[in-house]
């Protein structure tokens, strides 16, 4: 006897199972069936069940549905389940929807952090050219500004002197290690102090704003 | 009757220059300008004979409100200039849409009448001259349809040549115009003459769609000027930008290579890295200009100034702007220069200057006073507040207190200084609080301007040292810890930071440095003036209040 033969008896009659009696009947030269029955009940291929005064077999893929068409009690139950599933699934997708938009959001902060902290490294390994007190926050002395600043324009001009604010602050913050607002703080201080020695023109990406214009170019006059 | 005797308000009051306000020009940097583009100008007429292709491009990059319109509109009332180039001003800020067709028609739009007139009456000179010539005297009556019926009505050949002159009839006949101009002009330039007589150039123009045709035309009115007038052409591009097909147009100009011209483009440096942004190989063009114009310094108080009063100076018919009143105004418009960032620009300090002569028309004043110029700028800018006052001290006040702190030696300002913090402390904390001084002895008087009790029950030296040789005696003083015995506190009020190394000292009273910039130490002699004067009210008290506490007084 072939184990396949046997469990494709039990499924070949549906809900209606087969009892064990017959199964007997029809494999009588097996004559450890009964532990065969217990084995496949055990690996959850098949089920045994009481039926008036017979022992029925059925096989997994029919069993459900008839405990659902013999059993209220069963059907009611399995139906909550179901709808409690649903419910899950459902929390558990927009779960899955948060969740891949809060990692995305960490994997750019950590993207972020991974460029500063290696813009930082950058900054560090040039502490041989550097002078000291550029390399940690400095608070924005007056004249090392203004010097700096010089230094900027003499160094990035164009033929015609004009300078672009938004590169010179670039340029400048990176370099004196300050803030966009401290750069523009000092920057507004020197210009208005020294304002027959540097000139303002309107335009360009950012500024400082005069007349109700920003003014994003300068240059020495 | 104006100030000054003028019989016209010399300023403008447009927000941009128009040609009847450009015949004056002041300043260094502008006048240079002047001169490097009639240097260029030179330079191309020198080799105009040669008849060779010979396109100069000038840049002027500023700036808005530092002159270049003034600049370029100016450059067309120069004598010098108008007698050698016919000029096409061309405003690309009113040049919409920016396709070539419609610049090509705001270049022609740009030329003066009188260059155009002047060009067809020598075009229509050209034609009676022939009527000399015996076969081109035939061509002359074929042209004008001059016959025997003509002769009978009574219509001579210069009648009919005098009606085109006046417009009242066109010639028709082109085949004939072209046998009449010979071979002393190419078939474009014919074609252009015919539409020139007609007056027709311009809708001529209109039908020209490609970019190669467009500058074969414009080649052909060069060459005309050139022919004709023995004139270069000026193309003035103002407002230049990267905008539409600007660019293009402009780039193929410059590479066309037009004869005897020069191309003057006039932008602000933020179109000039837009254009750098957009088309590089137009931005390396204009990188190799033959002349860029540098107004480096257009906004400064020497070059506003010279601008500002060459107006006066050029309205100056009775002389009664003299050189004092010129310095007087110059004071005064320094002060605005200085104090108001937002006036620091030709055409703002025109503006203001126009209202000013204008106000003080009315009143009658005789010059340009202080009062003249607040009730201007209370007038036509309400918003403005001199920056960092406290005593929200008047313009005309300010200019006046200013002019004095300026005027005067430094003894007498530092003197009504003390004077003024005498009467801060006494207006703050009480006259009470106030002890005389010459309590101390010796050395230590001279040091000490105000004493007194401040609401702690502390007592307060104050010293005002604005000159000098009375910081470096203040701060032996204080090294040497004369007022350590009888005084809880030293204030010492300079007008330069950092003039005393007080922290280092170890023994006797609390020392401090206060600096005060220009417009505490016009507050402070504002407020003097008005508390002598019993003129003190509730919000100037308050302000006072404030005052005090800015030089840490209280």
């Amino acid at each position: 006897m072939s184990l396949e033969k046997l469990v494709n008896t039990i499924e070949v009659k549906g809900t209606e199972g087969i009892k064990k009696a017959e199964l007997r009947r029809e494999f009588q030269e097996v004559e450890e069936i009964d532990s065969i029955l217990q084995e496949l009940v055990r690996t959850g291929e098949i089920f045994i069940e009481r039926k008036g005064n017979s022992f029925y077999c059925w096989h997994k893929n029919y069993y459900l549905q008839k405990l659902l068409s013999t059993d209220q009690k069963f059907s009611l139950l399995y139906t909550l389940i179901n709808s409690m599933q649903d419910s899950l699934n459902t929390k558990f997708d927009s779960l899955d929807a948060s969740l891949d938009a809060v990692t995305k959001q960490v994997r750019m902060i950590t993207d972020e952090i991974k460029v500063l902290a290696s813009s930082e490294q950058r900054y560090t390994g040039q502490n041989d050219l550097i002078p000291q007190e550029q390399t940690k926050p400095i608070g924005i002395n007056y004249d090392k500004f203004k010097e700096q600043l010089d230094q900027a324009l003499a160094g990035v001009s164009s033929s015609i002197g004009w300078v672009e604010l938004c590169n010179l602050r670039k340029n400048l913050c990176l370099k004196m290690n300050i803030s966009r607002e401290q750069f523009y703080r000092s920057f507004e201080e020197v210009v208005s102090n020294n304002y027959d020695r540097y000139e303002l023109s309107t335009g360009g990406e950012e500024g400082i704003q005069l007349r109700g214009m920003v003014h994003g170019f300068v240059r020495c006059i | 009757m104006y100030p000054y005797g003028l019989t016209a308000n010399p300023y403008h009051s447009s927000p941009t220059p128009r040609f009847s306000d450009s015949t004056i020009l002041g300043g260094e940097r502008h006048k240079e300008a002047k001169n490097a583009i009639l240097s260029c100008m030179h330079d191309v007429c020198s080799k105009m004979a040669l008849s060779e292709k010979d396109l100069r491009v000038v840049t002027i990059i500023q700036d808005v409100g530092s002159g270049k319109t003034h600049l370029a509109l100016h450059m067309q009332t120069v004598e010098e200039m108008s007698a050698k180039s016919v000029i096409s001003y061309v405003d690309f800020s009113q040049i919409s849409p920016r396709s070539k067709t419609v610049i090509l028609n705001s270049i022609l739009d740009g030329f003066r009448e009188d260059d155009l007139d002047s060009l067809r009456s020598t075009l229509i000179g050209l034609i009676m001259a022939s009527r000399h010539d015996r076969e081109k005297a035939k061509l002359v009556k074929r042209l004008f349809k001059h016959g025997l019926l003509s002769e009978i009505k009574g219509e001579s050949l210069e009648d009919k040549i005098g009606f085109l002159l006046q417009r009242r009839i066109k010639i028709r006949d082109e085949a004939t115009l072209n046998e009449l101009l010979g071979k002393n002009f190419t078939d474009l330039e014919k074609k252009l003459i015919y539409y020139v007589l007609n007056d027709e150039m311009k809708d001529w123009a209109s039908t020209i769609v490609s970019l190669g045709e467009m500058l074969e035309f414009l080649t052909s009115i060069i060459s005309l000027n050139q022919k004709l007038l023995n004139k270069l052409t000026i193309f003035e591009f103002d407002e230049f930008d990267s905008e539409g097909d600007s660019m293009e147009f402009i780039k193929a100009i410059i590479n066309f290579v037009l004869p005897s011209s020069m191309i003057l483009l006039i932008m602000t440096p933020a179109s000039y890295d837009e254009i750098r942004k957009k088309n590089l190989s137009l931005y390396d063009r204009l990188e190799k200009a033959n002349y860029k114009i540098d107004l480096a310094g257009s906004n400064t108080f020497s070059e506003i100034n010279d601008i500002v009063l060459e107006y006066m100076r050029s309205g100056n018919t009775t002389g009664e702007f003299t050189q004092e009143s010129e310095l007087d105004l110059s004071s005064k418009i320094k002060i605005i220069h200085d104090e108001f960032p937002d006036f620091r620009n030709v055409r703002s300090m025109i503006n203001i200057l126009y209202h000013a002569t204008e106000l003080a028309a009315k009143c009658g004043a005789a010059i340009i006073d202080e009062h003249v110029l607040e009730e201007t700028i209370r007038t036509a800018f309400p918003g403005l507040r001199i920056k960092g006052s406290i005593m929200s001290v008047p313009v005309s006040d300010f200019m006046k207190i200013r002019r004095m702190s300026k005027d005067k030696d430094i003894h007498e300002l530092e003197a009504r200084v003390k004077n003024a913090v005498q009467d801060l402390v006494q207006c703050t904390e009480g006259e009470s609080s106030l002890s005389p001084p010459d309590l101390f002895e010796g050395a230590a008087a001279e040091l000490v301007d105000v004493l007194y009790r401040d609401s702690q029950g502390d007592k307060v030296a104050v010293s005002v040292a604005l000159d000098k040789e009375r910081s470096f005696k203040i701060n032996q003083g204080i090294t040497k810890s004369q007022f350590s015995a009888d005084v809880n506190r030293v204030l010492i009020l300079s007008d330069r930071s950092g003039q005393f190394s007080v922290h280092e000292k170890e023994v006797g009273p609390q020392v401090k440095n206060v600096n005060m910039d220009d417009s505490k130490l016009i507050d402070l002699i504002y407020f003097s003036s008005k508390y002598r004067n019993s003129q003190i009210s509730d919000e100037d008290l308050k302000r006072a209040s404030m005052l005090a506490k800015s030089i840490e007084l209280p």
